[in-house]
């Protein structure tokens, strides 16, 4: 017991309280400064804007995938089901170097888009691929369970009251996948923020057109500029507690354990 | 699984197009990528992918990659089971903060995690002074990436862990108790052999996550090269210095890493019975 | 509305769940199908109801006279009632029982208003009334069932499906609810089946008892009929307690149920058999008597009633002389 909490204390709180007694050091007028310069708030806006319709994408298609994986068959699903956690097992340096080698004007898919004016990577499409790549498991690790409980008697219920297919998804099993859906597309929201391997190779790193927080903290340490990336740190450490917390909110109310 | 009857299954059209659009969306996200980087990796023949790997400063990146999983993975474990044993053994104030606190390092940003040793440990951090003056070196060294790289994987094993034993319950533990065992041996001879599957899982995904990290690593590594330059941090340096085919070859071996762990958790979660989990 | 059934087969991969059913269900029956896990009752009320389907070209359900075996559940207007009610837990009481209103086509769909009078309605039939906001979640297991009821009637439909209603329930729910569902179904008329493994509660409810086993039909008819006069072995035996008994210097078996034994004074002269009391229950209504022959070494149960017990003065190790109705022979 004690062992781990000195653990816990050494490894975890310790450091991260300093991250902020460090921000403070600052004073909050300091802190605010350093927070809404443009290119911060450049980064900011796309980080956040990008990590939210990534996640919006992977509820869409996290909901698709986990549906069809639960509920048909078909040959290679077993196959298809275990290469979902992809993304998750795969280092992320290597995730970023393959989407950017793609996507490049001189890439598979990049050259088919290039014809087209479509710019892919080293401009935002490109982060939101990666940001969809990495957030994908997520929602469908967090539905698979629920679908698969899902009481089907409802569903003969609905039917032998009248009710389509489509009524029957829309009224009564999507209401009640609705909490899973939403804990897990917050937690793809909770990586994507955070995300920098994947993301950074095919990024472009513009100053206020494709540079993502995590990026920019970097950029300040390299230049020395311990103040500026520590109050970027703690702001992201507070997104990152209240994300937990929500998190952690969401799946006790749905019941949502990871493990049976 | 739940039956489906007629009345509850999905019409054709619907269920070929649900297929199709999952398919076409793994592919295109997934499997595209995944192969691009085995071609890409022997675009230039076998001769260049061999070089590539066996240069010296991937070699060491290689080695580096290994000391660190072999640091970090056997004491996440320890404090996974310690946390897990307390967890579900125990009743104690603060044990939801405690869990959630284990979860913490999900949910912050690896470079974030990075920094924070660096505002520690750096030349201008909170023992900087103290450490230069003994002549101990933690960032921009093995050690401070260590501690990074414990940092981001120790959740791991305990989450595991934890709901596990959580529904495990005590009573083998105290039948165990009550004929005779001294707590070790029921340590040994009961607890651990209910979660060795559960134990492994969380291995497997520690070591993955431990050899595959970037940000955090990159952050309090240095980058200098055949010295704190991780295999993913080497192929960071290679790409940026446009030699791709060198890059990719050394980012296949970790691939081969990612689907080796990929292999190893569905054969547990088909041997154990497990049932679908969160990364 | 009637129901027929005409050689109905069902087979799951290898398994043989109905063997041919031909059944006839009169208009405004309450008709239970009874027999024990296995037998097919439940398939069978699912294939009534449209959830599922015979094998490809064995068989018809007619309802009404009309064939609607290749009808959809959802076309068929079957209201089904399920075994642990599948109410919808993140609708409210109304919500449930509005649902199959609410889902018709806009030509058919009645007006909000009068949604909400016929639901009303409904609640007070099944009286539930002033519980339309409660959820699923907050209800009892009585209440859950008797809202699954009402979201079933709430269709009008042609026939009423109750998959084992009360199996889900403590005892003494189970029973007032069958005495509710008696004066209900009463009340409503609708053609009510209802499967059960439970033959106390078939026999008390229903007008006519289907009695299944392993897939086949074994009797129809009233309950005092089944009970009484058993058509086969696995009747006699599934049908309430039963004693089987060899005739001395006669190889074959005969059955005969425990009420049926007349207890005597040892010496009686009417006397057919004697046996020793083994054992002696009478913490309940009836005394039961387990009783052991003296020539041969079969033991008897024998029920009395307490009355008897107390006028006979019996007592564990007494002898008793026994005389049976043998009737039907195993």
């Amino acid at each position: 017991m004690g062992f781990t909490l000195a653990y816990l204390g050494l490894i975890v709180l310790f450091p991260l309280l300093l991250v902020f007694v460090k921000a403070s050091g600052l004073g909050w007028s300091g802190l605010l400064h350093a927070v809404s310069t443009p290119r911060v708030l450049a980064a900011c806006r796309l980080t956040f804007g990008l990590s939210a319709l990534a996640c919006l994408l992977n509820c869409v298609f996290g909901l698709l995938i986990a549906w069809v994986l639960v509920r048909y068959r078909f040959p290679g699903r077993g196959f298809l089901d275990a290469s979902v956690d992809l993304p998750f097992a795969m280092p992320t340096a290597v995730a970023g170097i393959a989407l950017t080698g793609i996507y490049a004007p001189n890439g598979w898919i990049g050259s088919l888009l290039k014809p087209y004016g479509i710019k892919v990577a080293f401009a935002p499409p490109g982060i939101l691929i990666a940001l969809v790549f990495i957030g994908l498991p997520f929602v469908v690790r967090t539905l698979q369970p629920v679908l698969e409980d899902f009481e089907i008697a409802q569903e003969e219920a609905a039917a032998s009251l009248g009710a389509t297919r489509w009524q029957t998804f829309c009224r009564v099993v999507f209401p009640q996948l609705a909490p899973a859906l939403v804990t897990g597309t917050t937690l793809a929201f909770a990586r994507a923020v955070g995300e920098y391997g994947s993301v950074v190779f095919i990024a472009g790193n513009m100053p206020g057109k494709t540079e993502i927080v995590p990026l920019l903290i970097i950029t300040k340490l390299e230049q020395y500029d311990y103040a500026g990336a520590t109050a970027l740190a703690a702001l992201m450490l507070l997104i990152s507690f209240a994300l937990l917390l929500l998190i952690n909110f969401l799946q006790r109310k749905t019941l949502v354990r990871p493990n049976t | 699984m739940s039956v489906q009857t007629r009345s509850t299954q999905d019409p054709l059209w619907a269920r070929i197009l649900l297929i199709g659009g999952m398919f076409a969306f793994l592919c295109l996200f997934l499997f595209v990528p995944l192969a691009s980087v085995f071609v890409e990796a022997f675009r230039k023949g076998l001769a260049v992918y061999a070089a590539a790997i066996t240069e010296e400063n991937a070699r060491s990146a290689i080695v580096l990659t290994l000391t660190l999983a072999v640091i970090c993975v056997p004491l996440n474990a320890v404090f996974g089971l310690a946390a897990a044993w307390a967890i579900a053994k125990f009743s104690f104030k603060g044990k939801s903060l405690l869990l959630a606190l284990i979860d913490l390092p999900f949910a912050v940003s690896p470079v974030v995690s990075g920094l924070v040793y660096v505002l520690l440990f750096g030349a201008n951090g909170v023992f900087g002074a103290w450490l230069q003056a003994h002549d101990i070196q933690i960032i921009f060294a093995v050690p401070g990436m260590a501690l990074a790289t414990i940092f981001v994987t120790f959740p791991f094993v305990a989450r595991e862990l934890i709901p596990l034993m959580q529904a495990q319950g005590n009573d083998q533990e105290y039948a165990a108790l009550s004929l005779g065992a001294s707590g070790w041996q029921t340590f040994l001879r009961v607890t651990l052999p209910n979660i060795k599957w559960a134990l492994f899982y969380g291995i497997i995904l520690c070591n993955a996550r431990a050899m595959g990290e970037f940000g955090a690593v990159s952050v309090v590594s240095g980058h200098i090269r055949g010295e704190t330059n991780t295999l993913p941090l080497h192929v960071e340096v290679l790409y940026n210095e446009y030699n791709s085919a060198a890059a990719f070859a050394c980012a296949s071996i970790l691939s081969l890493l990612g689907l080796l762990t990929l292999g190893l958790k569905t054969f547990i979660e088909w041997r154990a019975g497990l049932r679908h989990r969160n990364p | 509305m009637s129901i027929v059934v005409q050689n109905l087969r069902r087979t799951f991969g290898t398994f043989q769940a109905l063997r041919g059913i031909n059944l006839e269900i009169a208009d405004h029956q309450l008709v239970a199908l009874l027999g024990p896990s296995g037998s097919g009752k439940t398939t069978l009320l699912r294939i009534i109801g449209g959830l599922d389907f015979p094998d490809p070209g064995q068989g018809k359900i007619l309802i009404n006279g009309e064939d609607v075996t290749e009808e959809p559940a959802a076309d068929r207007k079957a209201g089904f009632v399920f075994q642990h009610y599948a109410l919808f837990n993140h609708l409210s009481v109304f919500d449930n029982v509005a649902f199959g209103l609410e889902v018709r086509r806009k030509a058919v769909r009645p007006g909000k208003a009068a949604i909400r009078d016929r639901v009303l309605e409904l609640l007070r039939l099944v009286q539930l009334e002033g519980l339309e906001s409660r959820l699923p979640s907050e209800l009892s297991g009585g209440q859950r069932q008797r809202v699954a009821l009402a979201r079933a009637l709430a269709i009008e439909p042609k026939v009423l499906l109750l998959d084992e209603p009360f199996g889900a329930l403590d005892a003494k729910v189970r029973k007032d609810l069958r005495r509710w569902l008696r004066s209900f179904h009463r009340e409503i008329g609708v053609t009510t089946v209802f499967v059960t493994h439970d033959q106390q509660e078939a026999l008390e409810l229903a007008d006519v008892v289907v009695v299944m086993n392993q897939g086949q039909v074994e009797q129809v008819g009233s309950p005092q009929q089944v009970y009484d006069q058993p058509a086969t072995p696995f009747l006699y035996e599934f049908l309430g307690d039963v004693n089987k008994v060899r005739k001395p210097g006669r190889p074959d078996l005969f059955y005969v149920r425990p009420h049926e034994i007349r207890i005597l004074f040892a010496g009686d002269a009417e006397a057919e058999f004697h046996a020793k009391i083994e054992h002696l229950f009478a913490a309940g209504p009836s005394a039961r008597l387990t009783l052991r022959f003296q020539d041969s070494r079969d033991t008897l149960d024998a029920d009395i009633t307490r009355l008897q017990l107390e006028e006979m003065g019996l007592s564990e190790g007494d002898e008793v002389g026994l005389k049976l109705a043998l009737s039907t022979h195993g």
